[in-house]
């Protein structure tokens, strides 16, 4: 975050939804992009789902920042350039964590982002979907009261400890929300497809960021903290193999976890494919050799696989929480092993599109203290250090 | 996991480098727990971290990833890729609180028969627990599809290359870097592999040349001899061992080092009892195969060949002949190719280096251009081979003292100025002198010097290491005489127009590659190997 | 088709048989699914051994074979030769390691024995999973081009051409000879480089099957080795632009060095001193066509009396020595004494690089002809109206000047600007120093990373003509021993395949492939392996998620059926 950055003061009312569709509105009237995706509600039902809207007065159904996130935003986008780029400028209202996922998914060749604009705003976190599920009305509430006051308890466990709820530096523009009441919504360019957006729209970049940027800071570092205490309560929790089989003991083996996770991008996950089905025999003798055998089995395998495989680019969005139908607390342990992971790789999913991901890249020497190698530490570097 | 419990420990090993170590290990009859077993993969870049997940959720107490050293591996890059892999997947594990002592990433290279076995028994324990010119250019010919005759004087190949540990300027394994190409040329249909052998008279032209050969008799069958070794032990004669440079000994019956190929031992009819007249069959009564047969004889071939390659690479200058500098006389005094087989881990003292006091040296002096004024011209390689020296030794000896005297520093080209800054940064001092002496200073040497400007001064060190000037190899006067082809006044085989045509001769169809034609460095003595076949095999006039 | 897997287990005379029980071993085996025949023989890799193995894959009528013995390093290709010679695809055969990696390392008996049953399950398990592979073969292109018309492109087109082998030397300026052309003597025997020149370009002339563009520049290079696509650009002044297209097997890349700027070094006074030269300053100088006629001059007119040569000029800038500038120096002292009587000359050099047999002769004859070298830093050099002033320090500190009439300038060599333009173009990773860089800096001084490209000459380093016609030969000796006109290139067989159906076109396995095997297929948007450029290493597998990578005869299943059974 570059305390000199810039941003724009987009006049409007109401409170931050409408304000939101009210510099949506203005955007498609004057031609900065011909549509929009954002989650949308069909009038009288309680579908919230994530629509492409074209028309300026259908986006008064758009419900940017709903109460919970049915539909990880990057899957959303990755599907629509999923035979290839269009020719019409699209912009897409999501929340950060979605965001940082369409960064990774476009580093790993999923999305094409030429004709799409990446926007994103201040979040303060998310319901769990089943409250949604349960009652619609009251959770509504619970959130109308989160996004006048603020995060509170009511929030996912994943979103309780995220300190990546505002701008990230990856997107076109983002939306900074101001505290209290408000005259309208700051628009905060990243880029130069960002500040084409300012242009379109006729306003210069001259607003004071400092007061937004110091509650933001402030909240980030308290949630840094929170995520260190809940880590390790975490660990306490499942690490070592028997707390973990217990973790993991209610799972159905649904694969849910991996269907609505945005990294998952494979046409067909590596544990659902021929290579994880083995023969009667093998299955019995399994069987026999450990007295029983659970089928389907590899519960844990699939898991810990699936960790190998996209651990890395986990941007702690809890899409797996929300749909694991026995409540297996899988966003938290997926984000402690990707935190510990992209601590080690000093890798930070979502923050930069040039970033290549660390298993496509090395350098000659690096990770000395996992390899058994024959030569000592070269003389040369305690030269240098000492 | 109740008594009797045995670990299942599983080995994924890379086929260029670390098999062919764990091979080694079981030439060299090396115990290794038999909980280990071996899943061999062509790559350590092929092992995939849901692989290794796998093993261990299916009971595996313990799973090793072993490749080649990185910057070695036979695919470029696949172990950097691996290592990585490995990282994440222990990382992994560590953050789950599963046990990260059952997984190891090693490298070990084909020559490190010894360190494999420690790899494996540390790891097992942690549970519960043919030279390179010459064969460079036969491949080249042979796969275009020529026959091609590989004349070689001693009974194994590789050369001068293989006695070194590490190469500069990248320091990789030497062994390890033409192992492949070894087992190539062994396997290759069109390669006749004639060892013992030397030319004894040539005639006729290009395109017609006739080599007569005398093949020394092996006394080993090579068809038989499975190369288990068996043979040595019972063998009563000792001599120095000239491939360790004297400072091991070997029998009678033997092969120059571990790992050297073809791996089939030879009798040295100098030595043996039974050569020289006295009874004695031990090494026949060891052997199970029937393998040896003293009733081979000498062979005399006679070769049909349209043109020649002569790659019989360099010796080194004779430092007894500088009485001052002390070798052989005294202790701590080496020469440089001493201290690479010191050095090597297939060597005398399996790459530990220590004085003859059996403690590992606290300073070094290391002196260049021994015999340069004396041969008249630089050796090309020396300055560069000292700095690789520096660097191996200060990695293995990190508090090492070293101090190199010279005259000129020749390191011309795009790598080797980096490299030698980069031993310069590791503390290694460079004086520009002359060195006038090494005598004994109480325990230690003292190395008397002179600057440019005159001054006089002296420099105590533990251990001196001698550098020397490289010398054409020592039948090169009688080859020069058959091939009928000139050598230049140092001795070296003449080039027809030497700054023209770097590898042909005064004779038609006869080439000439590496330090056989002029001390050079290994890129080089591979690129005139290359072009010695690109010669042959142009059509051009 | 129902399998039959045959299982022999070889005694190696008495290395295996005392150590392993191999009865025990075949009790075990000859339970084992599918297993039709199984049995013990002395020595399997004899003459005898063969024909036993021969036969009996026939008379069994067996559809697998797995050899317990030696390493696959030493037989492999043995028993692969044996099913051949039967009939049996040489991939359904497994040789399993019961002697250096189990008896021989083993000392108990029962131990090895159960490593032997071990690892033999393993291989039993795993050949079932075995497919047939066939060994292929690929059409190649037998012609190269050669980009870059110097002394050592002149030399790899002269040695590679031949009738059925076309050379195509494709050159950038309107004249054929580099640099080389453009110096009057070369060292160390003092040739004359417009007569070398000459003569080779009348060889060239004379070439029926070598073709030559000058004014020509290669703009497209697709393919690979044994077939490259090129397009040339030929644009003579005042003519047309006319384009060319033809295929090549293999491309060598001579794009020479130019010398590094020697204005970027203002203490040199370069470019403001009159009477500062480069070497090819002076190498023009000295040309009978050059601009005095072959007279050195001085800028007012009259002949040096004297001259001082200034070493290793942009060597700590650039970070290595040019290897050759201390021997061409020796080569200006005669070309300065032979035209100028008495003229008094002066060497200011840090360490001299004077390698190999003939070169110290060469240096020795210059000092004792009275040529003067001063050890030393030069900190500038000075212009005045008595002429110019070298200024020097020493290595002890001590200071010191030298006037001078002449000053030559040897400034490092750098790769020629092309390079980079034919390093992107056909993804040739260069190192930092701009150069070039070969396949492996000792094995494989010519070769590119990119299979079929070659790199030789100063493109890739500094170096001498001869050094860069040594080059030019190997780079033939490379391309004539694997593009054979009429044979196919002999391809990998273990190579990897991605399974369309499951690719997500990542690219993933592109990015980590060590030869750059993979491309991405636009209108599939999936990544394909080119099975000629794949080494089989299996890099991409591992790396792919999905699965859809898959390394043959490596895939997973395979190994994990040697897994599951080494882990019971």
């Amino acid at each position: 975050m570059a305390p000199d950055d810039k941003g724009a003061l987009f006049p409007a009312e109401g409170g931050v939804r409408e304000r939101v569709i009210a510099f949506l509105q203005k955007a498609i009237s004057q031609g900065c992009f011909d549509a929009v995706l954002i989650p949308a509600r069909a009038p009288g039902t309680d579908s919230l789902t994530y629509s492409l809207i074209g028309a300026e007065q259908l986006l008064e159904n758009a419900y940017p920042l709903p109460p919970v996130m049915p539909v990880q935003g990057a899957k959303a986008i990755s599907s629509l350039t999923r035979t290839g780029k269009g020719t019409k400028k699209i912009a897409a209202l999501i929340r950060p964590c979605e965001l940082r996922a369409t960064v990774e998914l476009f580093k790993l060749g999923q999305v094409d982002l030429d004709n799409i604009w990446l926007i994103s705003i201040d979040c303060p976190g998310a319901l769990p979907l089943a409250e949604w599920a349960k009652d619609a009305k009251k959770a509504e509430d619970a959130f109308a009261k989160i996004l006048k006051e603020g995060p509170n308890e009511d929030i996912r466990p994943i979103c309780q400890i995220c300190d990546k709820f505002s701008t990230t530096g990856a997107e076109d523009l983002h939306i900074g929300v101001p505290a209290g009441k408000a005259s309208g919504i700051l628009l905060i360019p990243n880029s130069p497809k960002g500040e084409a957006i300012l242009e379109c729209l006729g306003i210069t970049a001259g607003e004071d960021l400092s007061g937004w940027r110091e509650r933001v800071d402030k909240l980030t570092g308290a949630r840094v903290e929170k995520k260190r205490q809940a880590q390790q309560e975490l660990e306490a929790k499942s690490k070592g193999l028997d707390k973990l089989l217990d973790t993991f003991s209610q799972c159905i083996n649904c694969h849910n976890c991996m269907r609505v996770c945005p990294i998952c991008y494979c046409q067909q996950c590596f544990f659902d494919s021929d290579n994880m089905q083995f023969s009667f025999e093998d299955y019995l003798k399994r069987a026999q050799a450990a007295g029983g055998l659970r089928l389907p089995p590899d519960t844990l395998l699939f898991h810990i696989g699936r960790m190998l495989h996209m651990s890395l680019s986990c941007v702690s969005c809890g899409a797996c929480e929300d749909a694991c139908p026995t409540a297996i607390p899988v966003a938290q342990v997926f984000s402690l092993v990707g935190n510990r992971n992209q601590e080690a790789f000093d890798y930070v999913p979502g923050r930069s599109r040039d970033e290549p991901p660390p298993l496509r890249v090395y350098q000659e020497e690096e990770f000395e203290e996992v390899e058994q190698s024959h030569a000592a530490v070269p003389a040369k570097q305690e030269a240098r250090d000492g | 996991m109740g008594e009797g419990f045995t670990p299942r420990i599983v080995g994924f090993l890379c086929n260029w480098c670390s098999y062919a170590g764990a091979d080694l290990a079981g030439a060299a009859k090396l115990e290794i727990p038999a909980s280990l077993s071996v899943i061999r993969v062509m790559c350590s870049g092929r092992v995939d971290p849901v692989l290794v997940a796998t093993a261990l959720l299916r009971g595996a107490d313990g799973v090793l990833i072993a490749g080649c050293h990185p910057g070695d591996c036979h695919y470029r890059e696949g172990n950097y890729y691996a290592r990585r892999r490995f990282a994440l997947l222990k990382k992994t594990l560590e953050t789950l609180g599963l046990d990260t002592k059952r997984l190891m990433l090693a490298w070990v290279s084909a020559s490190e028969g010894q360190r494999f076995g420690e790899v494996a028994n540390q790891f097992a324990g942690q549970i519960i627990g043919a030279g390179i010119a010459g064969i460079e250019a036969s491949l080249l010919l042979a796969n275009s599809g020529r026959k091609v005759y590989l004349i070689e004087k001693t009974s194994y190949i590789g050369g001068n290359v293989i006695k070194f540990e590490e190469v500069f300027p990248n320091m990789d394994c030497a062994t390890c870097m033409i192992a492949p190409k070894q087992q190539e040329l062994l396997a290759n249909e069109n390669i006749e592999l004639l060892t013992l052998s030397q030319v004894e008279a040539v005639s006729g032209a290009a395109g017609d040349f006739s080599v007569k050969i005398k093949q020394k008799a092996r006394y080993i069958d090579l068809v038989n001899c499975i190369g288990c070794n068996a043979c040595f032990d019972p063998c009563p004669v000792e001599v120095d061992n000239e491939f360790e440079e004297g400072l091991t000994k070997r029998k009678a019956v033997y092969i120059p080092c571990a790992g050297a190929l073809p791996n089939v031992p030879a009798i040295d009819t100098e030595n043996c009892l039974r050569f020289k007249g006295k009874e004695c069959q031990a090494c026949q009564e060891a052997c199970a195969f029937e393998a040896i047969d003293f009733d081979q004889q000498d062979k005399e071939l006679e070769l049909k060949v349209g043109a020649i390659v002569v790659a019989t690479g360099f010796s080194m200058f004779d430092i007894g002949k500088i009485s001052q500098y002390g070798y052989k006389k005294l202790g701590g005094v080496y020469s440089a190719m001493e201290i690479e087989r010191i050095c090597a881990s297939n060597g005398p003292t399996q790459g530990e280096i220590t004085l003859q006091s059996g403690e590992a040296p606290k300073s070094v002096a290391i002196i260049n251009c021994v015999g340069r004024e004396e041969k008249g011209y630089c050796s090309a390689v020396c300055c560069m081979a000292a700095l690789k020296l520096c660097h191996f030794l200060k990695n293995k000896l990190p508090e090492l003292k070293i101090t190199q005297f010279y005259s000129d520093l020749c390191i011309p080209g795009k790598a080797y100025q980096h490299f030698y800054q980069e031993v310069k940064d590791s503390g290694v001092d460079f004086i520009r002198a002359e060195v006038t002496g090494i005598s004994e200073s109480g325990k230690e040497l003292a190395v008397k010097y002179k600057t440019g400007e005159g001054k006089e001064n002296s420099l105590a060190a533990d251990m001196v290491i001698l550098n020397p000037a490289l010398e054409p190899g020592a039948e090169s006067a009688k080859l020069a005489g058959m091939l009928n082809i000139p050598q230049s006044r140092e001795g070296f085989f003449s080039e027809k127009e030497p700054d023209l045509t770097p590898v042909a001769t005064a004779q038609d169809g006869i080439f000439i590659a590496g330090c056989a034609q002029g001390p050079k460095d290994i890129a080089e003595t591979i690129a005139e190997a290359e072009a010695t076949a690109g010669r042959i095999l142009s059509r051009s006039g | 088709m129902a399998k039959r897997l045959g299982v022999y287990v070889c005694e190696c005379g008495t290395n295996i048989a005392d150590k392993v029980d191999i009865d025990k071993v075949l009790a075990v085996v000859r339970s084992l699914k599918d297993v039709v025949v199984a049995d013990r023989y002395k020595l399997l890799c004899s003459g005898d051994g063969q024909e036993y193995l021969k036969q009996s894959i026939t008379e069994n009528g067996l559809t697998h074979l797995v050899v317990a013995a030696c390493s696959p390093k030493q037989h492999e290709t043995t028993f692969m030769n044996v099913c051949e010679r039967a009939g049996l695809n040489p991939y359904l055969f497994q040789l399993v390691n019961i002697r250096e990696q189990c008896a021989w390392v083993t000392s108990d008996g029962e131990a090895a024995t159960d490593k032997a049953i071990r690892q033999i399950r393993a291989a039993i398990s795993r050949v079932h999973y075995h497919t047939a592979l066939e060994k292929k073969g690929m059409e190649c292109n037998p012609d190269v081009l050669v980009i870059g018309g110097g002394i050592a492109g002149i030399k790899a087109s002269q040695i590679l051409a031949a009738p059925d082998r076309k050379v195509y030397l494709v050159e950038k300026t309107a004249s054929l000879g580099g640099k080389t052309r453009r110096f009057s003597k070369l060292f160390v025997n003092m040739e004359s480089g417009p007569a070398l020149i000459a003569g080779e370009i009348e060889r060239l002339q004379k070439n029926k099957n070598i073709e030559v563009l000058t004014e020509s520049e290669a703009e497209q290079i697709l393919g690979f080795l044994g077939n490259f696509e090129v397009k040339v650009v030929s644009k003579a002044e005042d003519k047309e632009a006319k384009e060319q297209n033809f295929n090549v097997g293999a491309v060598v890349l001579a794009t020479g060095f130019d010398l590094s700027d020697a204005k970027g070094l203002p203490q040199y006074g370069y470019g403001t001193l009159d009477d500062v030269y480069t070497s090819l300053d002076f190498e023009e100088m000295n040309l009978a066509d050059g601009p005095t006629q072959g007279k050195i001059l001085l800028k007012n007119g009259q002949p040096p009396k004297s001259a001082a040569i200034i070493h290793c000029v942009g060597r700590a800038e650039k970070g290595y020595c040019s290897k050759v500038c201390c021997l061409y120096s020796f080569k200006f002292d005669r070309m300065l004494q032979s035209q100028l009587a008495g003229v008094k000359i002066a060497h200011f050099y840090s360490d001299l690089c004077i390698p190999g047999k003939a070169n110290q002769k060469f240096y020795e004859d210059s000092r004792e002809s009275g040529v003067e070298f001063i050890r030393s830093a030069v900190t500038e050099i000075a212009g005045g109206d008595k002429g110019l002033t070298v200024k020097y320090e020493s290595e002890s500190g001590a200071k010191g000047d030298l006037a001078v009439d002449m000053v030559i300038l040897l400034p490092a060599m750098e790769t020629s600007g092309d390079a980079r333009k034919f390093a992107e173009m056909l993804n040739i990773p260069q190192d930092d120093k701009g150069f070039l860089a070969e396949e492996h800096q000792l094995l494989s001084p010519v070769a590119s990373a990119v299979e079929g490209v070659f790199v030789i000459g100063c493109a890739r380093g500094p170096q001498s003509i001869a050094e860069s016609i040594v080059q030019a030969e190997a780079s033939a000796g490379k391309i004539l021993s694997a593009l054979v006109p009429g044979r196919k290139l002999e391809l990998e067989v273990k190579t990897s395949q991605i399974l369309e159906s499951f690719c997500t076109g990542c690219k993933t396995c592109l990015e980590v492939c060590p030869y750059g095997a993979i491309t991405f297929d636009e209108d599939r948007q999936i990544s394909v392996v080119n099975e000629v450029l794949c080494h089989g290493c299996g890099n991409c597998a591992a790396a792919c998620p999905s699965g859809a990578a898959r390394l043959k005869h490596f895939t997973f299943p395979q190994l994990y059926q040697e897994l599951k059974e080494v882990l019971r």
